[in-house]
């Protein structure tokens, strides 16, 4: 799992004279008219969203596939399902990553029904004295599966080709593939990844659970920063899908049958919650070409339909206290709308007054001259954006200062905000987006996330280039009206990450 | 300035890289992306000895990278964190034309970025912003370089976060793992130079002001840029910009290597024990690797590739997490630096395996220069390494890299030209043969995790609890 921090692009009247000559028009007098005369896009009859960018110097291309579905869609038989299934793509077809599909089905069906009774009889019974024999049974079948296997096959093909960066990521929001290559093999990608999506076989399953339980030690069980997120998140929500881990819980991966693995697939890698998105020097046209032979023919299904279950309103502060091994660290945040929803630009300019840049209130405040954090950071948006979400503050108090201390004076710094905002500071903020909006056009991968995640979890792409424009419309007085209607305690979420070793 | 300085050094690497394609494809039938149209590099040698590299880009924006050679590992155990609370002081204190956060604040205004970073062998201070505002950019630069503020007052507290923010670090197992790691193989100097309360209550401010004084010149200075705007251009705003900066030599590390091979033969085999109680173990082995011009590194590189280097299929993520289910992370690298270079491989699993992993990660290691790797090993290895080469030069910051590389190295100036013949030619004895240089004065481990992992750690070896 590769979580992406998505960044907010953009503002600002831009002059972008001579962009990406090799493909893309250079006559450009804002972002939003280069992303809209640059960007192609098309519609495959199976509802496959495709977009593409030609651009750059070099004869690469950066080739993303994502789907609208995370770990929002999963239900408490399914948390972490959508993470679990992200790494079964890499195991292989019937035809790929197998020396004979044919003897390797008889064994995959067996292990299938030894791992699913296990799962049963430990949840069920787990004194069980027949639990030590499957556990035996399975190893032997595992063995004996391996000898037909091709492990990691992808991977063999795609470095062979000279890809580089093959991996995938799951967010609450989306699932999203993604590898870069020489031009001239996008033949080759498309051939590879449409029979991927279509025939993929979940082969060393309960071995691939395993090490999800070990990435999941790693991230959150070894990370003071990643046991802090999990925990806040948990507390924050109440009943939205948003308040389970991508990841999910030991015992949820630990108990995750292969077969709701499949129904998940089955129900949610469909057309129509699918694009594909390539950025790089091609002839987009013969591109569509490409992709439409290999990957129109995906069978349609129908919609699984929205998340129905909506945050209730938060009717008091909610706070938490979790103890680690690491320093202490804190963690605000308050809920507020998802975009496109006005109010979330105006969080994004609110979100870099405070936290964006050395010259950023909070870290001038903090950590130049009260001196009581190390660093400060602001998040808007988290922990995802296809449904209402949070504006966060997170922070890492200065040794002996305690982090009550600290959350006091973020509060007091966003309250003396709200009382003044120098204008300067608005043109502060316009002109650090408009000149990452540049610096962040300067490869196809970058261009292509934006695109991709946009178009996936907002439903158009457009929003990159529509940007602008929005914010360089939001006043002062927007700002206060955030601050007046989101940020007070009855809507806010503390949790402190103390020191256990301080604390023994 | 004299603009007829300005040689074009790109002529002879990409003639390198064409006739090297051509070659390759002939020979092995491979398909070879074709790096037409890469934009070309220039560089000019100021009167004062500094090296400007530029590339105009088609962005509008300048983005300078300047590289001062001096960093982590010129230092020793008296000394640790200096390079580093050198950097975070100029961005805490300023200069005196932009003094305190005035810095930051000025180039923010304007949408612009900064960052002062201590590397291993370099400060590097990265300027980006708008094209418009080169000239603001250089002069920034160029007060830095040579008027740098290093206040008795602020340097407690520049200190003070460089301290909490390593304590911080050495919080995450793999940090805290690697730095052991280093610490050990390089007997606390150089490369395992560690920062500690002694090395930095030592260091004051005049400390900074000689060291500054001495590393910020002429010689010892490379930059690097990359713009929408004319070279000619960029080089009038440097070379009107920089021209203040005194003369010097280059700074050189020179680490006693015959000594630190004394001192790793003699721990070699021991297993370290870093306790923190975590149900996960980190597993970190190394040894010491030769410095960036040895010519068997090629055999090294593509040794490192086939054992963990090379993603899911090379044989320590096989054989750990593919066929095992051990672990998510596994990996081994390789880093050839000026005058240095180390090895080590990273694995995480759970406390009650860790022993069995550590073992499946020697067994791994060590058959590398027992046994040579198989053709198809080799050929898989050497074609990910050929068709991805266009990679290197995806973006103008990376063939700008590539310069960098060559200058601070002084790696032959065909380096990037000759690359993939020299990678084309290692053979599976050659790997062999490098591997058994590489790993003949054994390995050491550190291994952060539960004190209580001692007993079966020690049926791998000597197991040392750190405390």
């Amino acid at each position: 799992m590769n979580k992406k921090r998505i960044i907010k692009l953009l503002s600002g009247i831009l002059l972008l004279p001579l962009i990406c000559g090799a493909g893309a028009s250079a006559d450009i007098s804002d972002p939003g008219v280069y992303f809209k005369k640059n960007v192609v896009e098309r519609k495959l009859k199976n509802g496959i969203t495709l977009i593409m960018m030609n651009r750059g110097y070099s004869p690469i291309v950066s080739l993303h596939i994502a789907f609208k579905v995370g770990s929002a869609e999963e239900s408490y038989h399914t948390q972490g399902a959508a993470h679990i299934l992200e790494h079964m793509l890499f195991k292989g077809t019937d035809r790929l990553g197998t020396k004979d599909y044919a003897g390797e089905k008889m064994l995959l069906d067996k292990i299938e029904a030894t791992g699913e009774t296990l799962d049963r009889l430990k949840l069920q019974n787990p004194g069980s004295s027949e639990i030590p024999g499957l556990e035996k049974e399975l190893q032997n079948l595992q063995q004996e599966h391996s000898q037909y296997v091709v492990s990691s096959p992808y991977d063999r093909l795609y470095t062979s080709m000279g890809g580089v960066g093959f991996n995938a990521s799951t967010s609450k929001d989306m699932t999203g593939y993604y590898i870069e290559l020489p031009a001239e093999r996008i033949e080759s990608w498309a051939d590879i990844e449409s029979e991927r999506l279509r025939k993929p076989v979940f082969r060393e399953y309960y071995l691939e659970r395993n090490n999800i339980l070990e990435e999941r030690l790693m991230r959150y069980g070894s990370n003071g920063s990643g046991y802090l997120n999990e925990t806040f998140f948990a507390s924050a929500y109440s009943a939205h899908p948003y308040r389970h881990p991508v990841i999910g819980w030991e015992s949820s991966i630990k108990f995750m049958s292969i077969n709701d693995i499949k129904r998940f697939y089955n129900e949610h890698y469909i057309p129509s919650r699918m694009t594909i998105t390539i950025v790089g020097k091609h002839d987009p046209e013969k591109t569509y070409q490409t992709i439409k032979k290999y990957f129109e023919n995906i069978e349609v299904k129908p919609e699984p339909g929205e998340v129905k279950v909506i945050e209730p309103p938060q009717a008091g502060e909610k706070r938490v206290d979790v103890y680690f091994n690491a320093k202490p660290l804190l963690m605000m945040g308050w809920k507020k709308p998802a975009a496109p929803h006005k109010d979330d630009y105006v969080f994004d300019m609110l979100s870099s007054v405070l936290g964006d840049g050395s010259s950023s209130r909070l870290h001038k405040a903090l950590v130049l001259d009260k001196k009581t954090a190390t660093s400060v950071s602001v998040w808007n948006g988290a922990p995802g954006s296809r449904y209402d979400n949070m504006f966060i503050v997170f922070a890492s108090p200065a040794e002996g200062v305690k982090p009550e201390q600290v959350e006091a004076e973020i509060l007091a710094e966003i309250n003396r905000l709200r009382k003044e905002i120098k204008p300067d500071e608005l043109e502060r903020v316009r002109n650090m987006m408009e000149s990452s909006f540049v610096f962040m056009l300067d490869n196809n991968d970058g261009i292509a996330h934006q695109l991709s995640y946009y178009q996936t979890v907002s439903g158009n792409w457009r929003y990159v280039a529509d940007y602008m424009r929005k914010i360089s419309g939001i006043t002062p007085q927007d700002i206060t009206g955030v601050i007046d209607k989101y940020i007070n305690d009855r809507n806010r979420t503390t949790a402190i990450l103390r020191d256990s070793r301080s604390a023994k | 300035m004299k603009i007829n300085h300005v040689k074009k050094v790109i002529a002879p690497i990409l003639c390198g890289f064409f006739m090297l394609f051509s070659l390759a494809a002939d020979a092995e039938n491979r398909s070879i992306p074709s790096l037409d149209g890469l934009p070309q590099v220039e560089t000019l040698d100021l009167k004062n000895n500094i090296r400007l590299l530029t590339i105009m880009d088609e962005l509008p924006r300048t983005e300078i990278i300047c590289s001062i050679g001096f960093g982590k590992i010129y230092e020793n155990a008296e000394n640790a964190g200096l390079s580093e609370i050198m950097a975070k002081e100029i961005s805490l204190s300023g200069t005196k034309k932009y003094p305190g956060n005035e810095l930051n604040e000025k180039l923010e205004a304007l949408g612009g970025d900064i960052s002062i970073n201590a590397g291993w062998e370099n400060i590097t201070i990265v300027i980006k912003v708008l094209s418009r505002h080169s000239e603001f950019a250089f002069d920034l630069l160029g007060d830095i370089l040579e008027n740098p503020v290093f206040s008795k007052e602020n340097l407690g507290y520049s200190k003070k976060l460089v301290q909490q923010n390593f304590k911080r670090e050495m919080d995450d197992p793999s940090n805290a793992g690697f730095t052991k790691v280093r610490e050990i193989i390089f007997h606390g100097k150089g490369y395992g130079a560690t920062l500690s309360d002694r090395s930095v209550n030592s260091i004051t401010a005049d400390t900074l002001s000689e060291t500054w004084r001495r590393i910020a010149r002429g010689g010892n200075i490379l930059i690097a840029v990359s713009s929408s705007l004319e070279n000619e251009k960029i080089f009038k705003i440097a070379s009107e910009e920089l021209s203040k900066i005194a003369k010097g030599e280059r700074e050189l590390y020179s680490p006693d290597n015959a000594a630190l091979i004394s001192e790793l033969k003699l721990k070699s085999g021991n297993i370290y024990l870093l306790p923190k109680e975590l149900e996960q173990a980190t597993i970190i082995t190394g040894t010491i690797a030769p410095e960036i011009n040895y010519q068997g590194n090629y055999s090294l590189f593509l040794m490192n590739y086939i054992l963990g280097g090379g993603s899911f299929n090379s044989r320590l993520m096989n054989e750990i997490r593919v066929k095992r289910g051990l672990a998510y992370s596994v990996f081994s690298l390789v880093r050839n630096r000026y005058k240095t270079g180390v090895f080590m491989s990273f694995v995480q699993t759970r406390n009650d395996e860790a022993a069995n992993v550590l073992s499946l990660m020697k067994e791994n290691i060590f058959r590398m220069a027992e046994k040579e790797v198989t053709n198809e090993e080799l050929d898989w290895a050497q074609e990910s390494v050929i068709n991805s080469y266009v990679f290197n030069f995806a973006k103008t910051s990376d063939i700008l890299d590539n310069y960098l590389q060559v200058e601070f190295n002084n790696l032959d100036k065909g380096y990037y030209r000759d690359y993939l013949k020299n990678i084309s030619m290692v053979t599976p004895a050659d790997i062999k043969r490098e591997s058994g240089l590489l790993f003949r004065h054994g390995i050491i481990t550190v291994v952060v995790g539960n004190r209580n992992l001692e007993a079966s750690l020690k049926k791998q070896g000597n197991v040392i609890i750190l405390e």
